[in-house]
């Protein structure tokens, strides 16, 4: 939904699910793919809605996006080290998700990267329990797929 | 001709690919039939394939998803039908539609009909969405109040796609949270990031996880985030790795249960004979080089057998400018089928000369890399390749002894096989090293396989129990490992006499021949 904003600067106005308005340049906002193409005929009045994003992941996106390193891979690996260190397993969740949806550059990689160290050598309940999914194999399905898989379930990590 | 469909119809380059694909595949010609108005605002665009009865849908935009929250792979076959589920309502240029999540949309739709040779081959339509000014009562997750005005439409866009009260996100973000993500991002972006183990584990999650582990995509992105681009390069020239597909193979390399020794005889012969040559794989053939002959004659003649042939035999292969003669000197291939000889020893004595073939050249010629600052002149060194593109030096005889005891070598002395030199090692994906060969003052048998893990909290070598037919002999430099998945051994009946048609091979997945 759109409604119209106080006009101010050059910046895009983006509204969270949580009802916080966030202005920020358009430089920032063209690194969010999914509203790219809104940016253009968006004046300093439209407000951009995102159903999907809270305002802490928002937050959390403003400051990667503000904060990366422009050169040097060394200095942009220690910032993202640092940038995911300080989120919660259940953060960093949910901002996966949120970067997911806004197509983030760069960030998509950092978050699912993160994410997938954090299910690595665990249990089969641990990742239903870490991602919420509900177990939808019938239990012969299900006891035919862990056959499949034998292989795969020597020691794994205690959840 | 060809459609233009600019950047406006699609936000992403993958769409443009999509729909440009529809078109051509149809072999539509002319101009966009309709004025169209997407210059200013995105709007959803859908193709249907109108010379199936049914008319499925065969290509959705973006928009379009988001708009209705549907997702391309949920209405793709599907006839349009389905966005009117919540009820009858007539065609007036005008439809009721509902998102996924049941909140009520206008479209205001437009037909139009392409047409192939002589009949209707698609129908696109073409969706302006606005908010239904309706009351239905209550949509179950349904949060959409606001009303936008129609000069608002484009942000529109962005309405929700399945809104979430706020203050229990962890509760609605935590039932179907992942899979509010792609499955492209679910699979290439966190499943290929995890180890073969964790792949298949995770299949065992969920149904739609399950699916997801099965693709070949999937499994071939994580081969080369774990085992790097060079041994996924290597395996993709295999053929009967690309039969065994990356799932399979990510399984077998991991347990290693099928590998197998095998033997077989080769044709061709490699005269004059001769040892210490030096042997090594590019892709799928095995390049030999120079070797010492009768009255320790220095050689400097190069031969090649094809293993992807149905009768491999070996082959002297002409090559210009060839470097001194010479034995116990080391053959590597860097950079897919660069080949590089290091060292060794001539009839002037130890060498440190580097040497560089491209195999493939027409026609193929030796060409010596001055320099470079190479390491001491040796012989009997090992050679390894890194990244596929760096030579790694290390050990062997110098005038001085023996020089610079190169780090597996310590491993291997302090754990297990302390008299063991010239053996063969090869690094697994995943960073095992597997050994064998050698010479042998131990109990050991030179045919015994020994694997070690370093990922392993207790970093000890273990035996591997492979089935088949060992060769008696083994030696690094007349091993080779073809293809990421073979180690061909070239080796002789006594150890003195070399007999290259007889190859014994370690396969360490089936079916990889």
């Amino acid at each position: 939904m759109a409604e119209k904003a106080s006009p101010s600067s050059n910046s895009i106005s983006l509204k969270t699910v949580d009802g916080k308005i966030f202005k920020v340049s358009p430089a920032i906002a063209n690194q969010m793919l999914t509203i790219q193409p809104l940016i253009k005929d968006s004046d300093s009045s439209t407000i951009i809605s995102l159903p999907d994003v809270a305002a802490f992941h928002l937050t959390k996106i403003i400051e990667y996006l503000e904060g990366k390193p422009a050169a040097a891979p060394s200095a942009v690996d220690a910032f993202e080290a640092q940038f995911v260190k300080d989120l919660s397993p259940e953060e960093l969740k949910g901002l996966l998700i949120a970067v997911g949806y806004l197509k983030v550059n760069g960030l998509v990689d950092l978050m699912a990267n993160t994410v997938a160290k954090l299910i690595e050598n665990k249990s089969v309940e641990y990742v239903r329990k870490f991602f919420g999914v509900v177990n939808d194999f019938t239990p012969a399905e299900e006891a035919k797929c862990r056959q499949e898989h034998a292989w795969a379930f020597d020691g794994v990590d205690e959840d | 001709m060809q459609w233009d469909i600019d950047s406006d119809l699609s936000i992403h380059e993958e769409e443009n690919a999509a729909a440009s694909f529809i078109f051509n595949h149809h072999q539509v010609d002319g101009a966009l039939p309709f004025p169209f108005p997407l210059q200013t605002a995105p709007c959803g665009f859908v193709v249907t394939d109108a010379i199936d009865p049914d008319h499925p849908i065969i290509y959705v935009n973006t928009v379009f998803e988001m708009l209705t929250g549907y997702r391309a792979e949920e209405v793709l076959g599907r006839n349009c039908r389905f966005l009117k589920r919540r009820g009858p309502f007539e065609f007036q240029g005008e439809l009721l539609n509902f998102r996924k999540d049941g909140s009520p949309l206008m479209n205001r739709l437009r037909l139009t009909s392409i047409f192939g040779d002589d009949e209707i081959t698609h129908v696109i339509g073409i969706q302006f969405f606005t908010e239904a000014d309706i009351d239905l009562g209550p949509v179950l997750g349904s949060a959409i109040k606001e009303s936008a005005k129609s000069s608002d439409r484009f942000c529109s866009v962005l309405s929700s796609l399945r809104p979430f009260p706020v203050g229990d996100r962890n509760v609605t973000r935590g039932v179907c949270g992942i899979f509010q993500l792609s499955d492209k991002v679910i699979s290439l972006k966190i499943l290929a990031h995890l180890t073969p183990r964790d792949i298949a584990s995770v299949g065992s999650v969920c149904r739609r996880l399950y699916e997801l582990t099965k693709n070949e995509d999937l499994w071939r992105m994580m081969c080369q985030n774990a085992w790097g681009s060079e041994t996924t390069r290597v395996l993709e020239t295999v053929p009967g790795a690309r039969r065994l597909g990356w799932g399979q193979l990510a399984m077998e390399l991991t347990t290693l249960e099928a590998a197998a020794w095998s033997k077989q005889t080769v044709g061709g012969v490699v005269e004059p004979s001769r040892c210490k040559f030096s042997a090594c794989a590019v892709g799928n053939r095995v390049v030999l080089f120079g070797g010492e002959g009768v009255n320790m004659q220095p050689m400097n003649d190069t031969f090649v057998l094809d293993l992807n042939s149905s009768n491999p035999e070996w082959q002297h292969v002409q090559v210009g400018s060839p470097p001194p003669g010479r034995w116990g000197h080391t053959l590597s291939c860097v950079n897919g089928s660069l080949l590089v000889v290091f060292g060794g020893c001539g009839t002037r004595g130890l060498l440190n000369d580097v040497f560089l073939l491209e195999l493939d050249a027409k026609p193929p010629t030796w060409r010596e890399i001055s320099g470079l600052a190479p390491p001491l002149p040796r012989s009997w060194h090992s050679s390894c390749t890194l990244d596929g593109t760096k030579l790694i030096v290390s050990g062997g005889c110098a005038d001085s002894g023996e020089v610079e005891c190169p780090v597996l070598e310590i491993l291997v002395a302090q754990h297990l096989l302390q008299d063991l030199i010239d053996h063969v090692a090869i690094s697994l994906p995943g960073g095992r090293i597997l050994i064998f060969g050698g010479s042998v003052a131990g109990l050991h048998s030179a045919s015994q396989l020994y694997i070690l893990d370093p990922t392993d909290e207790k970093r000890t070598w273990r035996i591997l129990n492979v089935p088949g037919c060992p060769p008696r002999f083994a030696w690094g430099h007349s091993t080779c490992i073809v293809g990421g998945t073979r180690a061909i051994v070239l080796s002789g009946q006594t150890g003195e006499e070399w007999m290259l048609v007889d190859l014994h091979e370690l396969s360490l997945a089936s079916s990889a021949i």
